[in-house]
């Protein structure tokens, strides 16, 4: 479904993205993976086309989409939440997701002035799925708040609506059990699963949670520097010298590096 | 304004004031102010729209009043068209060139709008007093009254009335519009431009629709001010005129359709009663901006909404 050839994405000297190649095959929950800095938000950036990238191939369905914009990849069904929230703080709950629902809607500008039936009906529907929406991710009783009154674990969940609500085939969550507590993060795994089983949703995500990874996902890659490091099952990665290194190495060097300075 | 209700209640109380005020105002000098408050009102309530929603600034509005106005005089005193065809004439004058400016312009980023709509502006304003054959140049030209189906609008209550459920109209549409697809997603441009392009909102279209909206609402009003007045100017089209109407919707509030209203009865019916500030009227109106941005930046009616909405509860 996507497949990502030689994706180079530089900011002046720092390469963020340094040459990955990796295929995501329709429908699972893949997941990558990488200590902090190693390109992964920059990834979803340049899939999305939220950023540009420098070189290389983003191939969707076998079509070459890099550089393309972020509206024009949502019309092909790819969808997407962000690490650094981006809520729509000036409207309400409901009003987000609707707003996730954008590309399902009529838009027409005689529709919407004189209030047409064909207007109203788009509208009732819309606000139907997105109140079912709500419901399934647990925020039915804000809809009518303000977003910006939400505590964090709730506009996290609220980004996961909004993204579904356009209905992608292709979903990708930048650390969605971010802050989230035990409890909160089991449901997002749960809520994650049954996206993918149940509505067919191709989901990628990015995670630190190591133990939301394993037990969701089926397939991972690891990026470091910029980089795929290893790709493989939960147990193969688990069990990956180079990204214990990658991993434990890291923090065990700038362990010794805090106690000696 | 975000309920169905709320959309309503609003509409329900703009009806009633405007029912009302003749009530308390009478006579004729009176009702003539209320009509041009209302006039003003219309423009605001779509220049709103592109400022307080799209977040653009024109600083040309009142070439589209102006058009708007114009092609009523013209085409009705010097060629005998129906005023209702003038109008729409000028409707559609106004729509296209709103459309061909807004279209290249609205592409790129900033407030390059603010730039092309202030040269727009004055490019009416000169050919207006420069074609004397046609205009009547800077001294101004007739109008005839406003008939339909033979019938003339004539006497203060009748242009009154007129001009009081032409503004609930526009504003209706204008309330219409902040509540649907488009209105929302002009929001989400406001709120977090990339995740409104992420769920797919082209944010160039809806802007362009929207300038050509307010130009269109523009040029109805000027439509209705001329021959409501009977005599043009081309002043009416002026650089002037256009800082007034942006002074009225910040003033009044962005992003509140009834901000945009009080804004404009303020502003046009202050100058009314206090010959100060009709003497010294540029610095008034930027004195009024200034203060408006540094003392009640989202402008008085949402400030005092949130205000009342606090204190009650
Ligand atoms: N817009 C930008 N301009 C300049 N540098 C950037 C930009 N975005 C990211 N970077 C840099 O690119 C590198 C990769 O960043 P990225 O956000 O993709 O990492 P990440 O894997 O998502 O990390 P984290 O786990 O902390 O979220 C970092 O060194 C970062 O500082
Ligand atoms: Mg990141």
């Amino acid at each position: 479904m996507l497949e990502v050839r030689g994706l180079v994405c530089h900011f002046g000297g720092v390469r963020a993205v340094d040459g990955v190649d990796f295929t995501i095959p329709e429908r699972g929950v893949h997941a990558i993976i990488g200590p902090n800095g190693a390109g992964k938000t920059t990834l979803f950036n340049l899939v999305t086309g939220v950023l540009r990238p420098t070189a290389g191939e983003i191939l969707f369905h076998g079509e070459n989409v890099a550089g393309r914009p972020p509206e024009a990849l949502a019309r092909l069904g790819i969808s997407r939440t962000f690490q650094n929230l981006r809520v729509f703080f000036n409207m309400t709950v409901l009003e987000n997701v609707l707003v996730g629902r954008h590309l399902h809607l009529y838009r027409g500008a005689l529709g919407a002035l004189f209030r047409t039936p064909r207007f109203r009906r788009s509208e009732a529907a819309a606000r139907d799925f997105a109140e079912h929406l709500l419901a399934r991710v647990g925020l039915a009783d804000w809809r009518h708040r303000p977003a910006d009154s939400l505590p964090y674990g709730a506009l996290k969940r609220l980004e996961i609506a909004r993204a579904l609500a356009a209905e992608p085939r292709l979903l990708l969550l930048d650390e969605p059990a971010a802050g989230c507590n035990e409890a909160e993060t089991r449901e997002i795994a749960e809520l994650i699963a049954a996206v993918e089983a149940e509505d067919g949703v191709t989901v990628v995500l990015v995670e630190h949670d190591m133990q939301l990874v394993m037990n969701v996902c089926d397939h991972i890659i690891v990026l470091d520097h910029g980089r795929k490091l290893a790709e493989g099952t939960a147990r193969e990665i688990r069990e990956d010298p180079r990204v214990i290194e990658a991993y434990l190495g890291r923090a065990a060097r700038e362990f010794a590096h805090a106690a000696g300075g | 304004m975000r309920l169905p209700s709320s959309r309503h209640l609003g509409l329900a109380v703009l009806a009633a004031v405007l029912v009302l005020l003749p009530l308390a105002l009478p006579g004729t000098y009176a009702l003539d102010v209320l009509t041009n408050v209302g006039i003003a009102a219309i423009v605001c309530v779509g220049l709103n729209l592109l400022i307080g929603y799209a977040g653009q600034i024109s600083l040309g509005h009142a070439g589209f009043f102006g058009i708007g106005a114009y092609a009523s005089a013209i085409l009705v005193t010097n060629e005998g068209w129906p005023p209702l065809l003038a109008m729409l004439a000028g409707m559609a004058l106004s729509g296209l060139l709103a459309f061909a400016v807004a279209r290249p312009i609205l592409a790129l980023r900033g407030h390059y709008l603010a730039m092309a709509t202030l040269g727009l502006g004055i490019i009416v304003s000169i050919v207006l007093s420069q074609e004397v054959e046609l205009t009547g140049g800077p001294d101004g030209m007739p109008v005839d009254p406003f008939t339909v189906a033979g019938l003339e609008l004539t006497g203060p209550l009748a242009w009154y009335a007129t001009v009081a459920v032409s503004l609930l109209a526009v504003t209706w549409l204008s309330l219409n519009l902040v509540d649907s697809p488009i209105g929302r997603a002009l929001r989400a441009v406001h709120g977090a431009e990339i995740a409104a392009r992420v769920c797919g909102v082209d944010t160039t279209a809806y802007k362009v629709m929207v300038f050509v909206l307010s130009a269109v609402i523009a040029s109805y009003a000027g439509s209705l001010y001329a021959h409501f007045a009977g005599w043009l100017t081309p002043d009416e089209a002026g650089f002037l005129r256009s800082i007034q109407f942006v002074t009225m919707v910040v003033l009044g509030g962005m992003a509140s359709t009834f901000g945009a209203i009080v804004g404009a009865a303020l502003l046009t019916a202050l100058p009314q009663f206090l010959t100060v500030f009709h003497d010294y009227e540029h610095v008034l109106l930027g004195a009024v901006m200034m203060a408006t941005m540094i003392f009640l930046p989202r402008g008085l009616v949402p400030t005092l909404a949130t205000r009342c909405a606090r204190s009650g509860g």
